[in-house]
């Protein structure tokens, strides 16, 4: 009764299953929960996913009959298991172990379990990653702000983040004289900040002048996001977005003021 | 009552030595080592006790009104605060192999300080303590509860309730059609791939440091609060608000009917929280629901009730 359930062979064994008549799913976990001597039956979320994959891959087709879907074998199916032959004679072997023996029963449910544990886990990673990545199901529902704010720490952990703060800045900048308003002031605190970032010796304390330019691009940047943010149209997501964005920009200060 | 003292490998036959009659009448099962293995199998053969190995300390097996229970003779005699020394210079002695047959319906209460603890085909509830080992849970129908102070926690396909608690130690729960379910560890991941009920669950996962994933049927409908205190939180359905990137927390309903008559909460304080889909075939449990139906039970314990039958 080993690893039947894992991957590749709860496959295998699913379609040695339909092989021998068409079934319906009910009729697949009580086969399977034979197979596992009545210790264990599969729930109907395990085995109906495994099966739409078969059939994606064109191994298994089903007919709905009475409202139930009936599974059965196409030749591509057939083909497989014919292939695999030798793994299935495997595999039926390690099944005949029976709960007669104890000692081996234990040892085949501890491998059967920690492999299917880590199937699930690899699947689950693998969702995760999945549900993260693609920008539209990213959640929240956010724009660009957002996948800005996140990208640096979750996918490349913080040491991908030093390289970029002088991209990110000049893309706030950007975004102050895109909005309008007071342009001049705009480029002027960005001058003020590439001064007080570059101009000044690392072992220098930041002169009163410095200090001053930057406390000026602050509240400019406080105003002008306020006034763009309470300007007519503007909607929830892109107010959100937004406020990502601000945290985000703290959060990058605030590392790039601590060193 | 009946009684063996086991002090070499041995296997103890409850239906031959005892008599079929007072076999069948086992309706609890306690065990208690010291370390070793211990493997408890739910059958519907005759009872047993099979002692495969052992490195001195005697076991005593005893069946009494329907209990049988399975106990290191502990001759501990020293003061409680010399006990970690008495351990060191002792502890070997209580190496064992363990595996108990009993019949389905038995409440089991296991108990080991050190080793690997595995039950499977069970219908009847489960307790398993260990302090510093491996709990492995397999097709339990009945209720579940499982506390280890430093190894890993794994179940799979259960159907009664399940309640985790791990100090230093993962939690996996896959397969579990359970619809109340709670998991805590303070240093270790939480994965739950749940097939829960629809409705009306109430799943409550903790961790301190460690991430936690969580797959729900895409048509659950859950109240959810997932909160990570230094992470994020990733979700695979719309319907929730969430706030904050570093530390992010996120409420709201999911689900189809959306009435939020279930409950998820999952906390988190130093990783990610990620929340998946599980995708149903509405056909497919049809099909499911409609034999259960025919012979008169719910749903929801249906995947695992009756096994072994």
């Amino acid at each position: 009764m080993t690893a039947v359930f894992s991957h590749g062979r709860l496959r295998l064994y699913l379609l040695k299953l339909l092989a021998e008549g068409p079934k319906h799913g009910y009729e697949l976990i009580r086969l399977l929960e034979n197979r596992f001597l009545g210790l264990y039956a599969p729930s109907a979320g395990t085995i109906y996913p495994r099966l739409a994959r078969l059939e994606n891959e064109g191994q298994v087709t089903h007919t709905a009959a009475g409202g139930r879907k009936v599974y059965d074998i196409t030749d591509a199916g057939r083909a497989e298991l014919a292939a695999r032959q030798a793994e299935l004679a495997e595999l039926e072997s390690e099944i005949q172990s029976s709960v007669a023996d104890l000692e081996t029963l234990a040892n085949n449910i501890q491998r059967e379990v920690s492999g299917s544990v880590r199937d699930i886990k690899r699947e689950l990673r693998e969702a995760t990653r999945q549900a993260r990545t693609p920008p539209g199901q990213s959640w929240p529902p956010g724009g660009r702000g957002w996948d800005w704010a996140n990208r640096d720490w979750t996918g490349r952990g913080w040491a991908g983040r030093g390289d970029d703060p002088e991209s990110d800045r000049g893309r706030h900048a950007g975004r102050g004289e895109g909005r309008g308003g007071s342009r001049g002031r705009g480029r002027e605190s960005g001058d003020a900040r590439g001064r007080t970032d570059n101009g000044e010796p690392d072992d220098g304390y930041a002169s009163d002048a410095d200090l001053a330019d930057l406390a000026t691009a602050l509240t400019d940047l406080a105003g002008e996001v306020r006034r763009a943010a309470q300007q007519a149209g503007v909607g929830a997501s892109e107010i959100n977005s937004a406020t990502a964005v601000v945290v985000g920009a703290i959060t990058e200060l605030r590392r790039l003021l601590r060193r | 009552m009946v009684a063996w003292t086991v002090t070499a490998p041995q296997r103890i036959d409850m239906g031959f030595d005892v008599g079929a009659d007072a076999a069948k009448e086992i309706t609890q099962l306690r065990v208690r080592l010291n370390a070793g293995r211990l493997t408890v199998v739910g059958t519907d053969g005759p009872p047993r006790v099979e002692i495969s190995k052992m490195a001195g300390a005697p076991i005593k097996v005893t069946l009494e009104d329907g209990v049988m229970s399975v106990i290191h003779e502990d001759a501990r005699t020293w003061p409680g605060i010399l006990i970690p020394l008495w351990w060191l210079a002792f502890g070997r002695r209580f190496d064992c192999d363990v595996s108990v047959a009993v019949p389905y319906e038995t409440l089991t209460r296991l108990w080991l300080a050190s080793g690997s603890v595995t039950a499977s085909g069970l219908q009847a509830d489960v307790v398993a303590d260990c302090v510093s080992g491996r709990v492995t849970l397999f097709g339990i129908a009945g209720a579940l509860r499982a506390k280890v102070v430093s190894g890993p926690i794994e179940v799979l396909g259960c159907a009664g309730a399940v309640e985790l608690e791990t100090v230093s130690g993962e939690i996996v729960l896959a397969d579990t059609t359970s619809g109340d379910v709670h998991a805590k560890t303070v240093s270790g991941s939480v994965t739950a791939d749940l097939d829960n009920p629809p409705d009306r669950c109430d799943i409550k996962l903790e961790t301190i440091s460690g991430e936690i994933t969580i797959r729900v049927r895409e048509d659950s409908d859950l109240s959810v609060m997932l909160s990570a205190a230094h992470g994020r939180v990733t979700s695979e359905f719309p319907g929730l608000t969430g706030k904050g990137t570093w530390g992010s927390s996120s409420t709201g309903v999911i689900g189809t009917p959306a009435a939020g008559t279930g409950r998820l909460v999952a906390t988190a304080v130093g990783g990610n929280i990620a929340l998946l889909r599980r995708p149903i075939d509405a056909d497919f449990d049809t099909a499911f629901d409609d034999v259960d139906d025919d012979d008169g039970s719910s749903a929801s314990t249906g995947a695992s009730r009756g096994s072994g039958r």
